[in-house]
């Protein structure tokens, strides 16, 4: 009995011995003499499939580029993507097998609140870096976490912006909201009624919808009886576009502000120039008219590996993360390990992807940019009237 | 302000009810309950959207071919999947349209994309004035195929050997086959027909909400609450529901809450349920025990 307890025990410790044995021998989880092996996390196949698509083309477009010019410091990258249904149990089970089983060096340009808030901390006690997890949660945009990096505002930012931009730009007295009801646009309605109070005007009319709603024409109705300067606009390209042709089909033209999502060319596709003509859209991603040599560069990146995909809110957002992740390891050296990655991260400062508004890491701040432009929809293309 | 939302609300309605009559058909003749209903019309208007970028036919034409490209979908499926549960227990036939639920839902997606695209209208974009109401004129094509639709499936049902037959195999499927109706041929036709008016609305659909793979699921949820509201058994209920629905949904938008539009929708439901479970148009059948 003793003695084959013994052997069980010795059994045991050998077996962990050899497990622990590969790792001990390994330098830096995902880092090989000639390759990094970056992961994400994407909702392919869900409501947010098309945006996910989008932005996988556009990090993966990037990635591919800076391999074909050599690497970073002599490594290829690899990127390992995983669908994740936008289902978090599912983002916890694949984060897992990304982080365990591939080794990952670090997560790059994910999609998702719900999804990535559920893995943060697994991510946390791993200390597997995270750069640009999209998506409207403080833990994302303004994260605490030593290993998450945002470039995203926080939906309320934006909101603020909006209706600041509203009256103060616009000249807006009667401000009425449209808004998608849930976190993503109820966020933005909360910061813009906020910023609103401090200048002492309270919203003429509200109203919200549904992502399954196949119709807003009460919405819009109800909202045309406010009688408004201005509509600010929560909202995603599918719904924007179905307001401003029902706005169109009022015979209603208020101006319109409305987010990033409105200056995605499928909106322009959707409802046509005519619908869109005048509407402002808030800007936290380049848009691929404006006249900058790193937009330009974005879009003959993504022209040559996906030609097939416009350039625009998507792709632009899964390509700064290519890019911040890229130029940081970098600056990081032949001796890539986690931890300076995360150093490098922080001493970015003031680093513009040029398809983003810059960003301002340091040790003590991870969050998104600040600041914001504007642009207005002119005959069927994106006038930039704001940079940032 | 009532005028706009009630008559946009009568063309919310009629986009529903196209749908709830392909269900109720489906389950007139065949008792079962085809939750794949909308997503087969949704495959189908994908199908007629490819063939129109590929061919360039005008879209007439393809409104046409939509009966034919509808009528197949419908009948291959009837073939593959549902034909060998006929003689299962009711709740196989259930589950199995809900697999067909998913099935076309994520095969639509991943053959055409997660992209809203915009569909062509046969109608003119710009919208006709009545009684003060600002009406898209694709709302009124909506609104006449409907009844036109309701039109002829009632003649079908009420006049023609086939539709008698059909209403006789969903009485008493033994009883029909003892005396002659062929129940594969009923099951069959029923799918085919449905499917195919389920195509057509999802083409008229589509300019309206533009077409992508959800574009059918809320559609479906309020087709089956007209239907219910309705009766379930009746065409004419189906689409008196729906329109009900419609206008409900939107003057409660407009006037209480956008929010809770859809929960009060159901809440009619269920309410209506309560007090008249039969639904508004059927009369209710005894059982003897």
């Amino acid at each position: 009995m003793t003695q084959s307890r013994r052997t069980v025990l010795t059994m045991l410790a050998a077996g962990v011995g050899a497990a622990a044995m590969p790792r001990l021998a390994l330098a830096e989880p995902g880092v090989t003499k000639d390759k990094i092996l970056l992961g994400s996390f994407l909702p392919l196949q869900s409501g947010l499939a098309a945006g996910a698509t989008q932005m996988k083309e556009g990090c993966d477009a990037y990635f591919r580029s800076v391999n074909e010019a050599g690497g970073v410091n002599g490594r290829k990258i690899e990127w390992l993507v995983e669908n994740d249904s936008y289902n978090p149990q599912q983002t916890a089970a694949v984060v897992k097998k990304l982080v365990d089983r591939d080794e990952v060096f670090a997560m790059v340009s994910t999609l998702g609140t719900v999804t990535a808030v559920a893995v943060l901390p697994f991510l946390a006690q791993r200390g597997v870096p995270i750069v640009n997890p999209a998506g409207g949660h403080k833990l994302l945009n303004k994260p605490t976490d030593k290993n998450v990096f945002g470039i995203l505002p926080m939906s309320s930012e934006i909101g603020e912006s909006m209706a600041q931009f509203a009256v103060n730009t616009l000249k807006a007295k009667r401000i009425a909201i449209f808004f998608q009801n849930d976190q993503f646009g109820k966020d933005q309605r909360d910061g813009a009624v906020a910023a609103l109070k401090t200048l002492n005007i309270t919203p003429v009319a509200e109203s919200s919808y549904v992502p399954s709603d196949v119709d807003v024409s009460a919405q819009a109705v109800a909202l045309k009886q406010g009688n408004p300067d201005v509509v600010i606009l929560g909202v995603i390209p599918k719904h924007g576009a179905l307001f401003a042709k029902e706005a169109q089909r009022l015979g209603w033209k208020p101006k319109m502000v409305g987010h990033n999502t409105m200056a995605d060319p499928v909106v322009l596709e959707l409802v046509g120039a005519e619908a869109l003509e005048g509407i402002y859209v808030n800007l936290m991603t380049a848009v691929s008219t404006m006249d900058k040599p790193a937009v330009k560069q974005a879009n003959a990146v993504l022209g040559k590996y996906y030609p097939n995909t416009k350039p625009g809110y998507y792709p632009y957002l899964g390509m700064a993360g290519g890019i911040i992740v890229v130029e940081a390891m970098k600056r990081a050296g032949s001796d890539l390990t986690r931890a300076k990655l995360i150093t490098e991260l922080e001493g970015l400062g003031h680093f513009e992807t040029g398809v983003l508004p810059p960003i301002d890491w340091s040790a003590s701040y991870h969050g998104g940019p600040r600041t914001f432009g504007y642009a207005q929809w002119k005959n069927g293309t994106l006038d930039v009237i704001q940079g940032w | 302000m009532i005028p706009q939302l009630v008559v946009s609300g009568l063309a919310l309605g009629s986009i529903y009810a196209l749908l709830a009559l392909s269900l109720v058909l489906i389950n007139k003749a065949t008792d079962v309950v085809n939750f794949a209903q909308g997503e087969m019309a949704m495959v189908g208007t994908f199908v007629c959207f490819t063939l129109l970028a590929r061919t360039g036919l005008p879209l007439v034409i393809i409104l046409v071919l939509a009966v034919p490209i509808g009528g197949l979908i419908g009948i291959v499926t009837e073939r593959v999947t549902m034909r060998p549960l006929q003689s299962a227990p009711p709740i196989n036939s259930l589950i199995a349209t809900i697999g067909l639920w998913m099935v076309f839902h994520h095969g639509a997606g991943w053959i055409w994309g997660y992209d809203p695209v915009r569909f062509p209208s046969l109608f003119s974009p710009n919208p006709v004035n009545i009684l003060g109401a600002r009406v898209a004129e694709n709302s009124l094509g909506i609104v006449g195929v409907s009844f036109l639709v309701v039109a002829v499936l009632y003649v079908f049902f009420e006049y023609t050997r086939a539709g008698i037959a059909m209403r006789a195999a969903s009485m008493n499927r033994r009883a029909a086959q003892l005396m002659g109706v062929n129940i594969g041929r009923v099951s069959l036709t029923a799918w085919g027909l449905a499917t195919a008016i389920s195509v057509v609305s999802g083409l008229l659909v589509a300019p309206l909400t533009f077409l992508d793979f959800d574009i059918m699921f809320a559609v479906l949820l309020k087709a089956f609450a007209g239907a219910i509201l309705g009766g379930f058994n009746s065409l004419v209920g189906a689409v008196v529901g729906c329109l009900v629905i419609g206008v409900i949904e939107n003057l409660f938008a407009a006037y209480i809450s956008a929010s809770f539009k859809d929960t009060f929708a159901f809440a009619i439901i269920i309410a209506v349920l309560m007090v008249r479970p039969q639904g508004l148009f059927t009369r209710q059948i005894a059982k003897k025990v």
